[in-house]
């Protein structure tokens, strides 16, 4: 096999795997009579003090940990680009300073303070944990983009099409943004590992999404009292928080490897 | 000039976060139905109304906790029934207490792991990043059940004197530590490609020598903000290690005020811990700039 078609092969078994997971598995909330019991044909990863099953419990949890950090992630990288194109345009602008100084503002609060002001504002629904996620995550994307597109603006080619006569949409749209794109990609795949630490964090002080929904952060919350007899309760949430960052981790240096980001990006 | 500034827009974000969650504060509904629950007879729900000053109406809730707020009164914690100030001011000490202990701890060590790291093979930097993929609270976890629910050795929750404070410390320590070295050891990489270093083995000078006056001096800048900085957060409380080992701390103040919905303690909270913040983080640009100025003398 080509090395190149690998991570796709990864990618792939990994897809079926959770397929054939999501078939073969219990219901994650259904209790059993075997509380506690240790990994084994019946249960892959063992059970929980309440006789869930903690493999269904893992892959029930994947949208609560990996989605919702995925989704923040999105919102935080798609507002981080609208303000970082607002402010490198507008340098010396009023709209380019407030953005600015809001986002210097928000860097010196350490990453767990925010979420506690949006959660006592919105309350611990979904929508405010995407929330948190993007506004911690904001601030820092802001800065590096914005850096891109400043030098991008300088480019002869942005010259050339602000002498053909291109506005302002124009020259950001067609120009700016599609060369801002492979950086969009790659940071995404850098801050995921801060996305899901942050959920999990949330998750574990008990603020994250309210119960029934399992979540990794929630589940290690729970084995706390549990796990010296029955281990399986604390590696099998920390082992899939652990592996979804090695995988992002992983894909991360390909894709800069392939692209060469690292000589698109001056970093 | 520019730490001013943004010492200001600090200043102006936490003040806006404090009022929206007084507002916020009033727009969820009656505290008192829900602290009394569904059984209790109105005239119940009258006098903790009464008590906690919700009799009034809506513009003079909005507005007199914003001009109290600027006076120095923080208000009345509707969970715990005392003054907000007065329960800020008794987590304080366990939380500056902590702070003292931790910060000493991660910069001694992050400075000696930096060093080793620089001063050794490139491959050995990943054995921190690995440990740097586990969640801290995963550690702390891990810590209280070993060595103080297993071992005994220290006390597992709450807060007893200095002798509770050595394993949440010797966490907070660590991984501050370990964050240092990372960044100080490729600060101290790229020092290392400088035209100054050329002179310096020009020099023959000892090796310890050149990597502590050529290498280690010019990343002083980065060590005082760093420093500076983590001193900020920590004065914050560090929300995760404080819930933990059941430090009775800031960030444990906060994150119980948020879990039972009293906006009014988690608004105390916040001043307290985005003061120390703010002021940390102005402390930490001014020690760069004074200590290397380049960057912001390149920036005007």
């Amino acid at each position: 096999m080509s090395s190149a078609r690998r991570p796709l092969a990864l990618l792939l078994l990994l897809a079926g795997l959770l397929a054939l997971a999501v078939w073969w598995l219990p219901d994650p909330l259904t209790l059993s009579r075997d509380r506690l019991a240790p990994p084994g044909w019946d249960h892959p990863l063992g059970t929980d003090p309440l006789g869930r099953d903690i493999a269904a419990r893992l892959l029930a949890a994947l949208p609560g940990s990996l989605g919702l950090a995925l989704l923040g992630l999105g919102a935080s990288i798609a507002l981080a680009l609208s303000t970082a194109l607002t402010a490198a345009w507008s340098e010396k602008r009023a709209s380019g300073f407030v953005v600015d100084s809001l986002s210097q503002a928000l860097l010196s609060f350490p990453p767990l303070w925010l979420p506690l002001v949006v959660l006592g504002l919105l309350g611990r629904g979904s929508a405010a944990q995407v929330l948190c996620v993007a506004l911690v995550l904001w601030a820092d994307l802001h800065w590096i983009l914005r850096g891109e597109a400043r030098r991008l603006l300088a480019e002869p080619f942005v010259e050339a099409a602000r002498g053909l006569g291109f506005g302002t949409v124009a020259v950001l749209g067609r120009e700016v943004l599609p060369n801002l794109l492979g950086a969009c990609l790659w940071l995404g795949l850098v801050k995921l590992r801060a996305a899901i630490m942050l959920l999990a964090a949330l998750a574990f002080l008990g603020l994250g999404v309210p119960p029934p929904a399992p979540s990794w952060g929630s589940m290690i919350a729970d084995s706390r009292d549990w796990f010296i007899d029955a281990p399986w309760l604390l590696i099998a949430p920390t082992g899939a928080i652990a592996a979804s960052l090695w995988l992002a981790a992983w894909i991360a240096g390909r894709l800069s490897a392939r692209l060469r980001l690292d000589r698109i990006l001056h970093v | 000039m520019v730490a001013l500034r943004r010492l200001l827009g600090g200043a102006v974000t936490l003040l806006i976060a404090l009022l929206l969650l007084g507002l916020a504060a009033e727009g969820l509904g009656d505290p008192a139905a829900r602290q009394l629950g569904p059984e209790a007879d109105e005239a119940a729900r009258a006098a903790l109304r009464a008590e906690l000053g919700l009799d009034a109406p809506l513009w003079q809730r909005l507005f007199l906790p914003i001009l109290a707020l600027l006076k120095g009164d923080l208000g009345q914690s509707v969970w715990l029934h005392r003054p907000v100030a007065a329960l800020v001011g008794e987590v304080l000490p366990v939380t500056l207490r902590l702070a003292a202990a931790a910060w000493p701890i991660g910069l001694s060590l992050g400075i000696t792991l930096g060093l080793l790291l620089a001063s050794s093979r490139p491959g050995w930097a990943r054995l921190p990043l690995l440990l740097l993929s586990m969640p801290g609270f995963v550690a702390a976890v891990l810590a209280v059940q070993i060595f103080a629910a297993g071992l005994g050795w220290f006390p597992a929750a709450g807060y007893q004197g200095w002798y509770s404070l050595v394993l949440p410390g010797a966490l907070l320590g660590g991984a501050l530590g370990v964050k240092l070295g990372l960044i100080l050891q490729d600060r101290l990489r790229s020092l290392a490609q400088e035209p100054f270093m050329t002179f310096a083995r020009a020099r023959s000078l000892g090796r310890l020598r050149m990597l502590l006056a050529y290498r280690l001096l010019p990343a002083a800048g980065l060590l005082a903000r760093f420093g500076a900085l983590h001193a900020g957060y920590l004065l914050g409380g560090t929300l995760v290690v404080e819930m933990v080992f059941g430090l009775p701390g800031l960030g444990r103040l906060a994150v119980l005020a948020l879990t039972n919905r009293d906006l009014a303690l988690l608004r105390g909270c916040m001043l307290a811990a985005g003061t120390g913040f703010l002021l940390a983080r102005f402390a930490a640009e001014a020690l760069q700039n004074w200590l290397d100025p380049r960057p912001a003398a390149s920036q005007t």
